[in-house]
């Protein structure tokens, strides 16, 4: 059970969006859809949600097909960058309709979040600014009560308070009723602490797909003077270095827990945003060696 | 199915806009009375016509078809309503407005005749009356059932049409927007008259076969209505639904 993609291929003219996925959302998990501008994580959840047609493959969830089924898509709600909303509808009236369509809405939640975010829920939809347009999204999509949430950038134009605020408020919905929630973002380090599982997507194509844990066990960072640095991680795999004057940073994959840094060198759990951008330049590095060969 | 939500939704917009409707006809009406009646009171003899509550709710189901579906489609996928049953959802709504709007009618037509009792130099006329009925303003009953079914197509057709420009317009790019909003113009008003010798034939044929009774009339309504209902689906079927 949980939603199952695979194969699926999207293009848009010659952009390859999405490149033959496959991917497992299992039930009840939070997961991080972590990529680049342009990676294809909102192609992928476009998909899900039947918002786009993907060329091949196939996309199920609980077993079922997904395409073009309201029984299906019922279960899945995506709060997106974009308004979907008529132009003219107010926000109370949308959180009156949106009961419609998903008779779990807790109306009365959806209410008290546009209290504590200070959302006029008088105003047009259309009328909001960006953040308190993210923050209708995102009361929606909390209160809805499907058991899939995809969240696009969610927190696109809040302050770091209402940011703080989401957070609190994700976490307390999945703590009272756990369900499937997918965030996609650019802010890796916000959501670190509260995702279990991983996807990094890159050119449309899913570079790693593993828990939190998993992916950063074994993953160092380890600092100091240059030479010394360099000393240390000779022969080991070290992704990524950074130097500032006689100073360096390395992040060195696969490096045991026990293994003592030398004096003068400092060892850190490496964050996930460290782990990302030094897999992103691996794979630029790579590419660039790949388009240098052809040439 | 999310349908009966779909409808439910749609149909608090559909009421609105034929209430609205009645209100602007009503207005009208009173104002082409009180016109007759100030020309009467003036000693005038001329007569005052009105006939545009047909023509008025047909251009008002192409204008909502225009209006309606995209937003709808954008609405039900953010809301988990799947393309089939957003696109059926259309379909009925159009049915009620239609409905609505052709029940209208007969009591436009009834109003009329009543008005005429009291102010002989008004003359109200509609369609199924002008072409029917020899601008009868007192029709029986049958008529009035027949009228009612010829408006429904007639302005299901107009829904479909409107509906039909506003997907055909999502889809192209901009290039072949501009190419088909500068043709249709040009087909109306350069094509038709210079392909008239050609196609005149077929055209009088399909004219002669319409004024032969109202339910031949229906019948090219319902053909036209839906095979623009089919190309509707086709491209309702597949195409990306973005945000605003």
């Amino acid at each position: 059970m949980g939603i199952e993609i695979s194969k699926v291929t999207k293009r848009f003219g010659s952009t390859c969006a999405l490149q033959a996925v496959d991917l497992e959302l299992k039930e009840q998990g939070l997961y991080g859809l972590l990529g680049n501008n342009g990676a294809g994580k909102t192609t992928l959840f476009n998909v899900i949600t039947n918002r786009l047609y993907p060329d091949s493959g196939s996309v199920r969830v609980d077993g079922a097909e997904a395409a073009d089924r309201d029984d299906v898509l019922g279960k899945i709600y995506m709060m997106g960058e974009e308004n979907y909303y008529p132009e003219d509808m107010k926000v109370r009236k949308a959180f009156e309709v949106t009961g419609l369509f998903y008779p779990e809405f807790n109306k009365a939640r959806a209410l008290e979040l546009a209290k504590q975010f200070g959302l006029d829920t008088k105003k047009k939809i259309t009328k909001l600014s960006t953040g308190y347009a993210s923050i209708f999204r995102m009361i929606l999509a909390l209160c809805v009560n499907t058991p899939y949430l995809l969240l696009d950038e969610p927190v696109l134009g809040l302050d770091a308070r209402h940011r703080d605020m989401f957070y609190k408020a994700l976490i307390e919905k999945y703590a009272e009723e756990p369900c499937t929630i997918v965030i996609s973002t650019h802010l890796i380090q916000e959501v670190a602490h509260i995702i279990e599982h991983a996807v990094v997507i890159r050119d449309g194509v899913i570079m790693k797909d593993a828990p939190t844990e998993a992916l950063l066990d074994g993953c160092w960072s380890v600092s100091g003077p240059r030479d010394k640095v360099a000393d240390f991680v000779r022969g080991k795999n070290a992704v990524k270095e950074s130097t500032m004057g006689g100073l360096s940073s390395v992040l060195v994959d696969g490096l045991p827990e026990e293994i003592q840094v030398p004096d003068g060198l400092e060892k850190h759990k490496a964050t996930l945003q460290d782990y990302f951008i030094a897999l992103m330049d691996k794979e630029e590095l790579r590419d660039e060696s790949s388009r240098s060969c052809s040439l | 199915m999310n349908l009966r939500a779909a409808v439910h939704y749609k149909s608090k917009d559909m009421l609105k806009s034929a209430g609205t409707y009645f209100i602007v006809l009503l207005t009208i009406l009173l104002a082409v009375i009180a016109i007759a009646r100030i020309n009467v009171s003036n000693g005038g003899s001329s007569y005052v016509t009105f006939s545009g509550y047909t023509i008025g709710a047909w251009v008002m189901m192409l204008v909502m078809g225009i209006c309606a579906i995209r937003e709808d489609l954008r609405f039900f996928i953010q809301n988990g309503v799947g393309r089939r049953t957003a696109f059926l959802t259309q379909w009925i709504a159009a049915l009620e407005l239609a409905a609505l709007l052709a029940i209208g009618g007969q009591l436009f037509q009834l109003l009329a005749n009543a008005i005429a009792q009291s102010t002989p130099n008004v003359r109200i006329g509609e369609l199924y009356s002008m072409l029917y009925a020899q601008g009868a303003m007192s029709l029986s009953l049958w008529q009035h059932v027949e009228s009612f079914i010829l408006y429904l197509g007639f302005l299901l057709m107009a829904y479909m049409g409107g509906m039909f420009f506003s997907l055909l317009f999502y889809v192209l790019n901009k290039t072949m927007q501009i190419v088909v909003a500068v043709s249709i113009p040009f087909l109306l008003f350069g094509g038709i008259p210079f392909l008239w010798p050609y196609f005149s034939g077929p055209l009088t044929a399909v004219y002669r076969f319409c004024v032969v009774n109202s339910w031949n009339l229906l019948l090219v309504f319902l053909i036209v209505t839906a095979i623009i209902g089919a190309v509707n689906g086709l491209i309702t079927r597949r195409i990306p639904i973005r945000g605003l």
